[in-house]
């Protein structure tokens, strides 16, 4: 595992979620355009990857986050980030 | 709170009568005391009825405001003048509770949920009163179009009739990614292509997409509801129609295709991702409103989520952004740190007694990653976690900490590399351990010291959870930064970020109260997020009409009376509002010019807007480049 690509927020949440079942929303960002070979280590992975785009998105576990950390095309691992619609506050 | 004004009228003239009528006269009067007395009753009912009473039950002589309430009934049975007299009948709105029967007597309730009409005699009335399930009765008023004042305001109806545009957004999508839609509004009737509701189990919008939730289209559309009513309203905005509607949008004409999200930025980036897929298989353009945002990133426009966006963007394909609503809120500081001048930022949280205090809340800071930090947290009963430097992430170590402070448990993540930003993050997370009783009130402090090299500006975003006032936990005033608030998706290189600006700061309320807020009309709204970005790059772009605007009203969402106007539409503020106008503005330009870029669209709204007292171009960070006044 290359521990190294996980941003701040993921790296608080792998700390404080222990359980090897917990599976983490992630953003993932690659050095474009991935070869065909990249691709295909991110497709079995369950990310779906093009050439064309850089950020891709995955749902994984500790093990599938860290066999994601290995692919060499892979730049780093953000954990999602829960945004919130910017509704009413003027009351 | 917004201020309330109590509705008010004038005194019905006294009017001599003839001795005869006064039993009938005061039986009158009882029963309309007795019907206030249920508190079903709306003042402005109640006002409606006394004068009704006084004129025997009849329309003429009423001031003007009332008459639109009252309705002549169908035609009775003939009479010796061919059609009998009918009593007059009132058009009132009915507040039931969400099941209550269409039909338990003689009136009928018509529409469905929790506000309803209902067309009644005047001696029907006490059998509405006397039912469980019926709440509150009022009378509808004559209302003025909120959002034609805004249309107005940026001189939308003339641009839509000029030559070189003429448009109504036919032929452009628009797309929503928010809290999902009403699809059965009028407003929208047969315009919405399709829907992905990313909250229901399915299997996601096919290859190339997550497996999130389910693309719905045509009668299937049905299962998916807007309970919050955000997007529904936002969706209005834009497209809302009928043309010609008072309470019409920008684009009317528009066709939609709405993302219910799940509010992960994941599933955000995917939403657009399907829109614009979408739209270029029915070969047309698009423009994609996202009245969202947060304070999870970097602030630089170079998240995940901003960058896919920008990689998303392009000819036809357009992305417009809300600015947030957090001007004037105490959750950023910045500090230039050097070797003699570290960081301490106090934070005020909430204590339990004040029923605001958070369960958890989050330290999101950023550095420029010249050098590096130490950083520790002092709790307010004293106690500190470790100074703390960079963590190797080597061997597989997370890159983060954890400490115990009395009952809470900190977090602190300071993984040694920097972000692709070249940026460095440190994010603490602090966390009641008791489900309980929440986060230890007080004052709080973040230190952060240089270690080595040239950190340079520090700057920390609070977090908190989002259905508490922000006052729940903040910077101490003397730290705290009015600045650098627009997070991302409005930090996107490519997306127009809208500012609000205040159209109106009142309107009469679906009871006939006048409503009020504390904003200042005419000016940008206190609540509009301020740019610049972290980086200094200008944003936000532009300024549209964000309060109080009137749109479509979600049958599936909770609402206040104070906030309807009708049974159909509410009022709403924010940048989320502002948001779709512009979204409905580059609609229409997309008819005519269905390549546009977003350099020449961001070119044209910049060409079309000017903040107050500068000169033309000139750039405000609160207001942008300005109103937009096509």
């Amino acid at each position: 595992m290359k521990a190294h690509k996980f941003d701040a927020a993921l790296a608080g949440a792998l700390q404080r979620q222990q359980p090897t079942t917990s599976r983490f929303d992630v953003t993932v960002r690659v050095a474009a355009p991935l070869p065909a070979a990249q691709i295909t280590e991110l497709a079995a992975l369950g990310v779906p990857a093009d050439a064309r785009r850089s950020i891709f998105v995955a749902d994984l576990d500790r093990s599938g986050l860290a066999a994601l950390s290995d692919v060499d095309g892979v730049v780093s691992i953000s954990l999602a980030q829960m945004l919130r619609p910017l509704g009413p506050r003027w009351r | 709170m917004p201020t309330r004004i109590k509705y008010s009228t004038s005194k019905t003239p006294a009017v001599k009568r003839p001795g005869a009528k006064r039993s009938a006269e005061k039986r009158a009067k009882t029963k309309s005391a007795e019907l206030a007395a249920s508190g079903k009753i709306s003042a402005s009912l109640a006002v409606l009825l006394s004068q009704m009473q006084n004129r025997g039950n009849k329309l003429g002589g009423l001031p003007s405001f009332a008459a639109h309430a009252l309705k002549s009934s169908a035609p009775g049975p003939a009479g010796p003048l061919g059609t009998a007299p009918q009593p007059e009948r009132v058009h009132l709105l009915v507040r039931c509770d969400a099941n209550a029967k269409a039909v338990d007597g003689v009136v009928e309730l018509m529409g469905s949920g929790s506000v309803r009409t209902a067309l009644v005699a005047i001696d029907q009335i006490p059998e509405l009163v006397g039912r469980a399930d019926i709440r509150r009765l009022s009378a509808p008023r004559q209302l003025r179009p909120l959002l034609d004042v805004a249309r107005t305001l940026v001189r939308v109806p003339a641009f839509r009739a000029a030559a070189a545009t003429g448009s109504s957004g036919r032929g452009v999508v628009v797309g929503v990614v928010d809290t999902g839609i009403d699809v059965s509004h009028p407003a929208f009737a047969g315009r919405v292509l399709a829907l992905w509701d990313q909250e229901i189990p399915g299997p996601g919008p096919g290859p190339g997409f997550a497996k999130l939730g389910k693309v719905l289209r045509g009668a299937q559309m049905g299962v998916s509801d807007d309970t919050h009513g955000h997007g529904t309203h936002v969706a209005g905005i834009a497209v809302g129609g009928p043309d010609g509607l008072a309470q019409m949008g920008v684009a009317p004409e528009a066709d939609l295709l709405v993302v219910k999200t799940n509010f992960q930025n994941s599933g955000i980036l995917e939403g657009v991702r399907w829109i614009f897929a979408e739209a270029q298989r029915l070969g047309k353009p698009a423009v994609v409103n996202l009245s969202l945002g947060g304070h999870w990133d970097g602030h630089d426009g170079l998240d995940d989520l901003s960058v896919g966006l920008d990689e998303e963007c392009g000819p036809g394909r357009l992305v417009v952004a809300a600015a947030g609503n957090e001007g004037g809120d105490l959750i950023h500081a910045r500090h230039d740190i050097t070797a003699a001048n570290p960081a301490l930022l106090p934070i005020d949280i909430a204590s339990k007694s004040s029923g605001i205090a958070p369960q958890w809340l989050v330290l999101n800071g950023w550095y420029a990653g010249g050098g590096q930090c130490d950083v520790r947290v002092l709790s307010s009963t004293g106690a500190a976690t470790p100074w703390q430097g960079l963590l190797s992430t080597a061997s597989g170590a997370s890159g983060a900490m954890e400490y115990t402070l009395g009952s809470d448990l900190i977090t602190v993540a300071t993984p040694e590399n920097p972000a692709p930003s070249g940026a460095r993050q440190i994010m603490l997370t602090i966390e009641s351990t008791k489900a309980s009783r929440p986060v230890q009130g007080g004052q709080w402090s973040l230190e952060v010291k240089r270690a080595n090299g040239t950190p340079g500006a520090l700057h920390v975003w609070l977090l908190a959870p989002p259905e508490l006032p922000p006052t729940c936990a903040q910077f101490a005033p003397g730290v705290a930064a009015a600045s650098e608030l627009i997070g991302s998706p409005g930090a996107a290189s490519m997306a127009v970020t809208v500012a609000a600006f205040t159209s109106r700061n009142e309107w009469v309320d679906v009871t006939g109260e006048v409503r009020r807020v504390g904003l200042q009309a005419g000016t940008v709204a206190d609540f509009s997020s301020p740019g610049p970005l972290r980086t200094g790059v200008r944003k936000p772009d532009v300024t549209a009409p964000g309060a109080m605007l009137v749109s479509a009203r979600s049958s599936a969402a909770q609402v206040e009376d104070s906030d309807l106007v009708s049974p159909t539409y509410m009022v709403m503020a924010g940048t989320s509002m502002a948001c779709p106008f512009v979204t409905g503005v580059l609609a229409l330009l997309l008819e005519k010019r269905p390549a546009l870029t977003p350099a020449q669209a961001k070119q044209f709204l910049k060409t079309k807007s000017r903040v107050p007292g500068l000169p033309a171009g000139g750039f405000d960070p609160k207001w942008g480049f300005g109103l937009l006044t096509l």
